[in-house]
This record gives C-alpha cells, sequence and structure tokens, in this order.
C-alpha cells in the first residue's frame, strides 16, 4: 500500500480528533451533556488501553498465554475499590484543587516543594520509555502496511529523520497537547474538548480492535475452535494454555495484577483523566462495572490472535504485530487499515494526555518552584506570569515528546512492548504507598516519604531499567554477574544473594517493600511540622473540609489585601480575580475589601493559586506576603481534634434531623389517613341515610295516602305491595351492613357439592321481575362444584343485580363459564355504561360508590362488591373486573372446582 | 284552572305514590325519569311547579334546575325532594334555584300545604 494512502488516512483521522476536541469545548450544550455522562468519563478512563493493549497483549499471550490478563485482571479486581479510594482522593483533589499527582503528593507532606520535584522526575522517566512505545507501535504499524513485513529495528534505525513516519506522528499529537492541553491556565485544569476526544478514541479502539479479531478468528480461521484444535498439535502453543508454567510464573503474574491496579490510578494520565477531570463523584459508582466490561471485551480475542500468529508466522514475525500482520498477509486491505487507524487511537490517546499531565505537573512543581527559589519571587510574579506559564508548558510538552523519541530510537525499538510498558508500572508504584498510605495513616511525614521514595526510585532503576540495559550491553554487562562493585549481594538480579526471582518480581518486590520500609520506619522516628499535621488531617478525613466551604483554618494568618490581590491577578487574571472575590465577598456577606486579609481569606486564595501553579509554589509566593503567628503542636492538635468534634456532632445532627423528618412525615401520613377514614366512614353514613330514606319516603306516603283517601281495590294491592317491597329493601340494606361485620369477624365455609348450571338458572330465574326487557343469557357446561354455594350464590346475585342497575331496559347480560384446570371461571358480561378507568380500581373498596351522577344514580350502599370480593376470596379465588366507559364491564371469577381439596394442600 | 306539576324522580314507587296523591288533591300531573327527561318535558307542558329528586341517572336534580330556570318564560317555581338532608346540599339546591327544599320521607299534609301556599 503506498505511504500516501496511510499519511492520507493519518491526516484524517488527526482532523477528526481536533475537530471532535474542538467542537466539544466550543459548544456549550454538547459540552454540558457530555460532562455529565458516565459513559464518556468511563470511555476516557479507557485511556489506560494503548497500544501496549491493542498490539502488546497479543505479542505477551504469544509468549506467555494468559500472562497478558494480569494487565487487565488488576483494574477489573481493584474496581470496587474505588468507589472508596478514589472518591476519597478525588474528594481530597477538588477541596484543594489539587491538579496532579505530584501535587497531591507534595501538598499531602507539607506543602513540600522537594517532595514536587521528586513525583514529577518519577513519573516522567516513567512516562517516557512508555511514550516511546507508542511510537514503535506506529512505527511497524507503518511499516507493515507499506512493506508487508515488519523489517525490525535495524530498518528503524537507518532511516532518516525526515522519513521516518514515527517522527511525524509525534510532532502531530504534541501540536494536539499543546493547542487543547494549553488553551488557558485554569486552576481547575479541566480540558473537556480532549476528554472527549479520548472518549472517542477509547469507541474507535474497541471497535477497530473487535472488527480485526473477527476477521483473523473467523474469516482467516474457521472461529475459535479451529484455532486451539489447530493449537493443540504445535508444541510452544500447549505450554501456553496454564499459568504456573516456566512461560508464566504464579509471582510474575501476582505482580502484573498489583503493579496495574496501582498503575491504573496513579500513572499521570490516568490520575489526570480519573480524579483531575472527573465532573462528578457519582461517575466513579458507574465505571467501577464498566470499565470492566470495556477490558473485558478488549481482552476476550487476544489468545485466539495469538495462537492465530504463531500457527500462520511461527517465529518468523514478532508476535506485537500479528493483529496487523495477518490481515495484510491474507490481504483484507480494509480491515488492515481499519487496524491501523485502531493502533494509532491507542498510541495518540495515551501520548496526548500523558503530555498534558506531565506538562502541568513539571510546570507547577518543578519549573515554577526552581525558579522561584533562584529569582527575586515578587519581581517574577508580574502580569504576563499567566502567559508565560502557558509557554513554558508547551516547550515541556515538546521536550517530553523529544525525549520520547529519542528513547524509542536508541532503546525501545529493541524491546517488545509489554516489557517496557511494565517496567513502567513497576516505577510509578513507588507513589503507591505515599499516596495510599497518606490518606489513610495520619504519621506519615515528609521526611519519611521523601526517604521510601528515593530508596524505591533508586532499587527500581538498578532492578529493572538499567539491569536491562546492561542485558543487552548498552551498560557494563559484568554488573549482573558480579554485582555492583564487585560486591555480591548487589547484582541488580539477586539482591541480598536471594536468586531464582524472575527480574520483573524481583525488582517490584524489593523497590516497594524497601520503599514502604523506610517510608514508615523514618516517619515513626521523626516529628511532623505543623503544617504537616493540619494537610494530613485534610487529606485523612476530607469529608470534615470538603462539605464546609471555608472551614476555620488551624493557623493565624495575616496579609495585606491589595497585596495578595495583585499576586492572584497576576497569575490567574483579572476577570477572574474579580469572579473570585466577588464569590468569597458574597458567601461571608463582606460589602467592601478588608484592609487585612484574615486566615480565612488566605485559606481561600490559596486554593486558587495552587490550582494555577501547585500547592509548593503557591505555598512559596504565599511565604513573602504572608506573616504567620506561631502554634505549637499540642496547640495545633486540639484544634484539629476540635474542629473533628464538630464535625461529628454535626453529624450527628443532620442524622437526627433526617430521623425527626421521617417521623413527622409518618405522623402526617397517618393523618391523611386519618381523614381519609373519616370521610369514607361519612361517605358510608351519608349513603346509608339516603339508602333508608328513599323507600321509607314511598312507605310513609302511600300508608298516609291509604289512610285519608278513598282507594280503589285495585289501587289498594298495588299500593300495598309496594310497601311490603320497600320494606324488604330497608331490610335487606340492614342484613348487608351486618353481613359486612360479620365477614369482618370471621371467614366460616360451609362447603356443598352442587351443580353450576343449576345454580344460575336458579339464580336468574329471582331476576325475572327485575330484569324488565333486560336479555339475560347463559352459556356453560353442567359441573359439579365442592364450595360454599351459599357464598358464590351472594356474589353472583350482587354482581348480576349491578350488572341490571348499570344497564339499559333493553340491555344484554350474558354469563359464561368455563373450566380451566381444577378451577372455574365464570364470566358476568353486560354492555351497560361501563366503569371509567379511575373508578375501576376503587369498586371493590367498601363503601365505594361511583359517584358519577352524570352516569347513574348509586342505588346500593356501596357494600356489595366489597362483601362479594371477600366471599370469593374466603373461598379461594379471585374476583375481577374489567371494563370500558359506554361499552360494558366483565366481572371474573374463578375459584377452585374443589375447595376441600384445595385447602387440603 | 288547575295547577301543573312535573314529578321528577327515578325512583317509581316515590312517582307512583306523589302522583296519586296529588291527582286526589286536584293537580295536573306529569312524571319523568331524571334531570334530561324533565327538562324535554317541561317545554311542551309548561308546569307551574317542579318537585325534582337530586340523584338520578343521566342528568341530577341540580343540573336540571340550573338549566330550567335559564327556559322558563313565565312563573314557576321548584321544590326540590330529596333524601340528601346535608345543610350542604340544601344550600347547593337552593343556588341551583329552587324555593323549597323538602328531605325525605316527606310528612303528606306538609307538601300539600306548602303546595296551596304556593297557590
Amino acid at each position: 500500500m503506498p505511504i500516501i494512502y496511510i499519511v492520507a488516512i493519518s491526516l484524517l483521522y488527526l482532523s477528526v480528533l481536533f475537530g471532535i476536541a474542538y467542537y466539544s469545548e466550543r459548544n456549550t450544550s454538547l459540552r454540558n451533556r457530555f460532562s455529565k455522562s458516565s459513559i464518556v468519563y468511563t470511555l476516557s478512563l479507557a485511556v489506560y488501553c494503548t497500544a501496549w493493549t491493542f498490539y502488546g497483549s497479543i505479542g505477551k499471550a504469544a509468549s506467555s498465554g494468559l500472562g497478558f490478563a494480569g494487565v487487565y485482571l488488576g483494574p477489573t479486581l481493584t474496581a470496587p475499590l474505588w468507589i472508596i479510594i478514589l472518591k476519597k482522593i478525588i474528594r481530597i483533589s477538588r477541596y484543594l484543587r489539587i491538579t496532579s499527582v505530584a501535587d497531591f503528593i507534595s501538598s499531602r507532606y507539607g506543602k513540600n516543594a522537594k517532595l514536587g520535584v521528586l513525583v514529577s522526575l518519577v513519573s516522567v522517566a516513567v512516562a517516557i520509555p512508555y511514550i516511546s512505545i507508542q511510537l514503535k507501535a506506529f512505527a511497524f504499524s507503518i511499516d507493515i502496511l507499506t512493506r508487508q513485513t515488519y523489517s525490525g529495528a535495524s530498518y528503524i534505525q537507518q532511516t532518516p529523520f525526515y522519513q521516518d513516519f514515527a517522527n511525524f506522528f509525534a510532532i502531530s499529537f504534541a501540536l494536539f497537547a499543546i493547542i487543547f492541553g494549553t488553551l488557558r491556565l485554569d486552576p481547575n485544569e479541566k480540558h473537556s474538548g480532549v476528554v472527549n476526544a479520548v472518549a472517542f478514541e477509547s469507541l474507535i479502539k474497541l471497535f477497530t480492535f473487535l472488527i480485526g479479531a473477527i476477521c483473523i478468528v473467523y474469516f482467516i480461521f474457521n472461529g475459535v475452535t479451529d484455532i486451539f484444535t489447530q493449537a493443540k498439535s504445535v508444541e510452544i502453543l500447549r505450554n501456553l494454555s496454564s499459568i504456573g508454567t516456566e512461560n508464566l510464573s504464579y509471582s510474575s503474574w501476582m505482580w502484573i495484577f498489583i503493579l496495574s491496579g496501582i498503575a491504573f490510578v496513579l500513572l499521570p494520565r490516568q490520575f489526570h483523566i480519573a480524579v483531575v477531570e472527573n465532573n462528578s463523584l457519582k461517575h466513579i459508582d458507574d465505571a467501577a462495572w464498566m470499565l470492566p466490561l470495556y477490558l473485558f471485551l478488549i481482552s476476550i480475542f487476544v489468545i485466539p490472535i495469538a495462537y492465530s500468529g504463531v500457527l500462520t508466522f511461527g517465529n518468523s514475525v514478532e508476535a506485537d504485530t500479528f493483529l496487523l500482520s495477518l490481515p495484510v498477509q491474507e490481504g483484507y486491505n480494509i480491515v488492515a487499515i481499519l487496524i491501523f487507524i485502531g493502533g494509532l487511537s491507542a498510541a495518540s490517546s495515551m501520548i496526548v494526555v500523558s503530555m498534558i499531565a506531565l506538562s502541568i505537573m513539571v510546570s507547577n512543581n518543578v519549573f515554577l518552584p526552581l525558579l522561584l527559589r533562584f529569582e527575586d519571587q515578587l519581581k517574577f510574579i508580574d502580569s504576563d506570569l499567566n502567559t508565560r506559564l502557558l509557554y513554558v508548558r508547551r516547550v515541556l510538552i515538546v521536550a517530553v515528546m523529544l525525549l520520547a523519541y529519542g528513547f524509542y530510537k536508541a532503546v525501545s525499538i529493541n524491546y517488545s512492548i509489554i516489557s517496557v510498558g511494565l517496567i513502567s508500572f513497576a516505577g510509578i508504584a513507588q507513589l503507591a504507598p505515599l499516596v495510599f498510605l497518606g490518606i489513610y495513616w495520619k504519621y506519615g511525614n515528609r521526611k519519611g516519604a521523601i526517604a521510601g521514595l528515593l530508596v524505591g526510585t533508586i532499587l527500581w532503576g538498578y532492578t529493572l531499567p538499567l539491569a536491562n540495559l546492561m542485558d543487552v550491553g548498552a551498560l557494563d554487562s559484568q554488573i549482573l554477574k558480579y554485582g555492583l562493585f564487585n560486591i555480591e549481594w548487589l547484582k541488580p538480579r539477586a539482591l541480598f544473594g536471594i536468586e531464582g526471582f524472575e527480574p520483573l518480581p524481583h525488582g517490584a518486590f524489593w523497590s516497594l517493600f524497601l520503599n514502604t520500609t523506610t517510608f514508615v520506619m523514618v516517619s515513626f522516628f521523626t516529628k511532623r511540622t505543623p503544617v504537616e499535621i493540619a494537610q494530613s488531617d485534610i487529606f485523612i478525613n476530607p469529608e470534615k473540609y470538603y462539605n464546609q466551604e471555608n472551614p476555620n483554618s488551624p493557623f493565624t494568618r495575616e496579609a495585606d489585601f491589595q497585596e495578595l490581590k495583585s499576586i492572584l491577578e497576576s497569575i490567574v487574571g483579572k476577570n477572574k480575580v474579580y469572579e473570585i472575590l466577588m464569590g468569597y465577598f458574597k458567601q461571608n456577606n463582606i460589602s467592601s475589601p478588608p484592609q487585612n486579609a484574615d486566615s480565612k481569606f488566605i485559606d481561600y486564595i490559596e486554593k486558587y493559586l495552587s490550582g494555577s501553579i501547585g500547592t509548593a509554589s503557591a505555598n512559596i509566593v504565599l511565604d513573602n506576603i504572608v506573616t504567620q503567628k506561631p502554634i505549637k503542636i499540642t496547640e495545633l492538635i486540639d484544634v484539629l481534634d476540635q474542629t473533628y468534634q464538630v464535625f461529628l456532632y454535626s453529624k450527628e445532627l443532620e442524622t437526627t434531623s433526617n430521623q425527626l423528618r421521617q417521623k413527622t412525615k409518618e405522623l402526617a401520613d397517618a393523618n391523611t389517613q386519618l381523614i381519609e377514614l373519616d370521610e369514607l366512614k361519612n361517605d358510608f353514613i351519608n349513603t346509608i341515610t339516603h339508602e333508608l330514606r328513599t323507600p321509607i319516603t314511598s312507605i310513609r306516603s302511600l300508608a298516609s295516602t291509604l289512610n285519608k283517601y278513598n282507594v280503589s281495590e285495585a289501587e289498594k294491592t298495588k299500593f300495598l305491595r309496594i310497601i311490603e317491597q320497600e320494606s324488604k329493601r330497608i331490610s335487606e340494606l340492614v342484613n348487608q351492613v351486618l353481613d359486612l361485620r360479620k365477614i369482618e369477624n370471621s371467614d366460616l365455609i360451609h362447603l356443598t357439592t352442587f351443580d353450576l348450571k343449576e345454580l344460575i338458572e336458579t339464580i336468574l330465574a329471582s331476576f325475572t321481575e327485575r330484569k324488565e326487557h333486560r336479555q339475560l343469557t347463559i352459556q356453560g357446561e353442567t359441573i359439579t362444584l365442592i364450595t360454599d354455594k351459599s357464598k358464590l350464590t351472594q356474589t353472583i346475585i350482587n354482581v348480576v343485580a349491578n350488572a341490571i342497575k348499570f344497564t339499559e331496559p333493553n340491555g344484554h347480560i350474558n354469563i359464561h363459564w368455563v373450566k380451566e384446570d381444577d378451577h372455574i371461571k365464570i364470566q358476568i358480561e353486560d354492555d351497560g355504561i361501563g366503569i371509567a378507568t379511575t373508578d375501576l380500581e376503587h369498586v371493590f373498596d367498601k363503601f365505594y360508590q361511583v359517584q358519577s351522577q352524570q352516569e347513574g344514580k348509586p342505588k346500593g350502599s356501596g357494600l356489595g362488591l366489597a362483601i362479594s370480593q371477600r366471599f370469593i376470596q374466603s373461598i379461594g379465588g379471585e374476583l375481577t373486573v374489567e371494563s370500558k366507559l359506554k361499552k360494558g364491564s366483565v366481572f371474573m371469577i374463578l375459584i377452585p372446582i374443589n375447595f376441600e381439596k384445595e385447602q387440603k394442600i | 284552572m288547575k295547577k301543573k306539576i312535573l314529578i321528577v324522580d327515578d325512583e317509581e314507587n316515590i312517582v307512583i305514590s306523589l302522583s296519586f296523591l296529588l291527582k286526589q288533591e286536584g293537580y295536573t300531573i306529569q312524571t319523568a325519569q331524571n334531570g334530561k327527561a324533565a327538562i324535554e318535558q317541561f317545554e311542551q307542558f309548561q308546569p307551574d311547579i317542579i318537585l325534582l329528586d337530586v340523584m338520578m341517572p343521566v342528568m341530577d336534580g341540580f343540573e336540571a334546575a340550573q338549566h330550567i330556570r335559564k327556559i322558563a318564560t313565565k312563573e314557576l317555581h321548584i321544590v326540590f325532594l330529596t333524601a340528601k338532608g346535608t345543610v350542604q346540599d340544601k344550600l347547593d339546591g337552593y343556588k341551583s334555584g329552587a324555593e323549597y327544599y323538602i328531605v325525605k320521607p316527606f310528612d303528606n299534609e306538609e307538601l300539600l300545604t306548602l303546595l296551596k301556599e304556593i297557590n
């Protein structure tokens, strides 16, 4: 494939990336939407997956089988811990406006500048090889696409500078980082454009990797089974399918796992994305399961691809390149280009975020403190500082890129991607004791931290990267054999005379073990300064400070307000200062700028300064204009304890007031329920009264009439029958009310055996008069039931009476029944006025009457259906209703055919 | 001339008993089963007095009274005759345009006296 195509594709992809970053940074609504999304956050965290993942995992799998999976399992299995630890780190960082891992550590140990420098140097030392392997991945991918094969180190080393495309790639991404990473000096250091572009790249990575995997596994080979069947006949592959072989020891597996779990949070780019760019603590909860899912998806095909590569190429092709070499060899050019783009996105996202993170770290924690130390500080702080800092960062980005490029040319070419990556992981893990112990162990101090970090880093450098250089002969390989200065126990791969470790577990173990031990021991035997005590208090109990906007400082500090303001102005810009001051004045009800700034105000300003120029630099700057009253350590500890007590107390108060609120709500609910019951009772009484008055009216009036007038015999009979009817109606009502009470008290059941059809016919006969012109039809077979006959009868009568009440005089009522297993379903269907949906759920409520006077006047007590439902429930059944307004209703009775049998079950 | 009375009630038995009583006393009677039917009959019958129940299907007494008040052209007396006996019910009745409100069960003589007074 001509090189010009590849250049064109790369440029196109880069411009898409620039477009996304630019557009999503400018478009406010888009920016807000993305910043609220935990998916975007999770995808941006997947910047963890670099070219290492994309190409290198396959290389690792080809030599050690499941060994590759450690780097995925580390973050996956530690993900639940993020919810506690990462959230705590984010809370602290947000409160103190911390912008890098170096800032975090320097702030924790007394705002110390030396620690900031040390951590920054470790981070750069670790990042440069790591960036260089991304360049390597890019170089070999171009090589394979243009020349069908990867020609190896010698070829690349001979390529002149201007023809090397890794170089072109490096320049493009330095440019990207410069444009989007140093747009402005923002105290929060958020770069939403970059984050969105990185999230997009994570999608591309996953998508193209899966396409490549499917192409190799299902098109070049015949599926996973095919690959594994063929692999059985190849000896090297047989040895790869388990852990604990010579290819993959348990200890190196375990160490890869531990180191990757740590690196996921502490690598500069990971810390930047996970902590500095985090917009909501809630996103952590989602990321804790979504990220493992992402890692799972991107790792699932690694082994089959690695086996495919070995089966196809044997040892003739470098295993890191299998993902690309296989499709190229088989002529799948489109797939190859997609994979190339995926690799490009994996490498570029890592490089861009790393460079932004490193430039912030180095400018704030190395460059500024050194400058402030040597220059006349107050002279240096002028209105140009802001722009000058951005230039410093740009220069740093270029410098880091050049170093990485140099390292790539000189060293990385000779190593597999993953071996370089793991050394970086072990390096960054040296920060772990300082960070993780720092947020839980309050006695860890500055001296301990510096000593531990120095010991750890030196041991790491000696046992891992330097030992590797000795291995390839770049350094004196005699040291490997005989130890430094010929001292036996200083052999870089067998420290203290302990042999038999593999290089990675050996280096990681000794460096981390002695790092932690030194840190703890030195901290034990040295004292903390007041600033260290105060800072450690914030890191260990961040919640004590986090929820209060301006907690009281334990220190008594004072400064000239105007001086403080002009310093802030030169660093964050005049407009921003106005905003910051207004915010503070408003919050504290201050009307005019004070002459002297107090401790609280200085604390507030310090946080903004720290956000822009780092904790240590801000501390140095403020030292010049702030006077601090000395404080005794015992006093300080008292103050901190007191504030902690206040914090606990207010937390307790909060719980109590929550409980009170809960109780109040319960009371209010109970009250509402009482009112409802009361209304129900009034309604019931009104209804009963109404229902009693109506028949009495006829009886009374007719009785008087009979008494007073001359009435014909025919009419006399008619009147007397009415009086009789209405008297019956009254007694029926009374009986119903009594029934209700009876049911509420007991549920006695009398079982009888009878035929349903006969029963229904008898019931319908009793309606002959009442039904007027309504058509009553039945449909169903003879069936013998064993159940409470009178309860069933009463229910059917109630429902049919209702149906008559609510249908037109020429309406239709149909009763049909059908057997359903050991149950019988009786349906009573009418074409009457129906029941509105709002009433439907209440028709079985006691006393409930459909109160729509437009539609029909309730002629019952509102008890019939309530009683019927209880009857049916008491014989193990259900009474339900379906209805449509103006179309009619269907009441459904579902009861066991044999209730006796049912009860025994 | 005989006074014309329109009896509006959905309870058949009450209609029977009222019709008989009032016919005996020499009134001309027509009956309706609900508010809507009452409005329809009102046009052609032009009663002097309406005896009106409240709770009825299709259209209740309050609504019917309001409607009839609007279309009435000559002198008309509306008497509610209902089992709804709360104060609120009575107020609603007067508001809808009735002059009298009698709670069921009523006394025959009381009703007759009232009707004579209206005369």
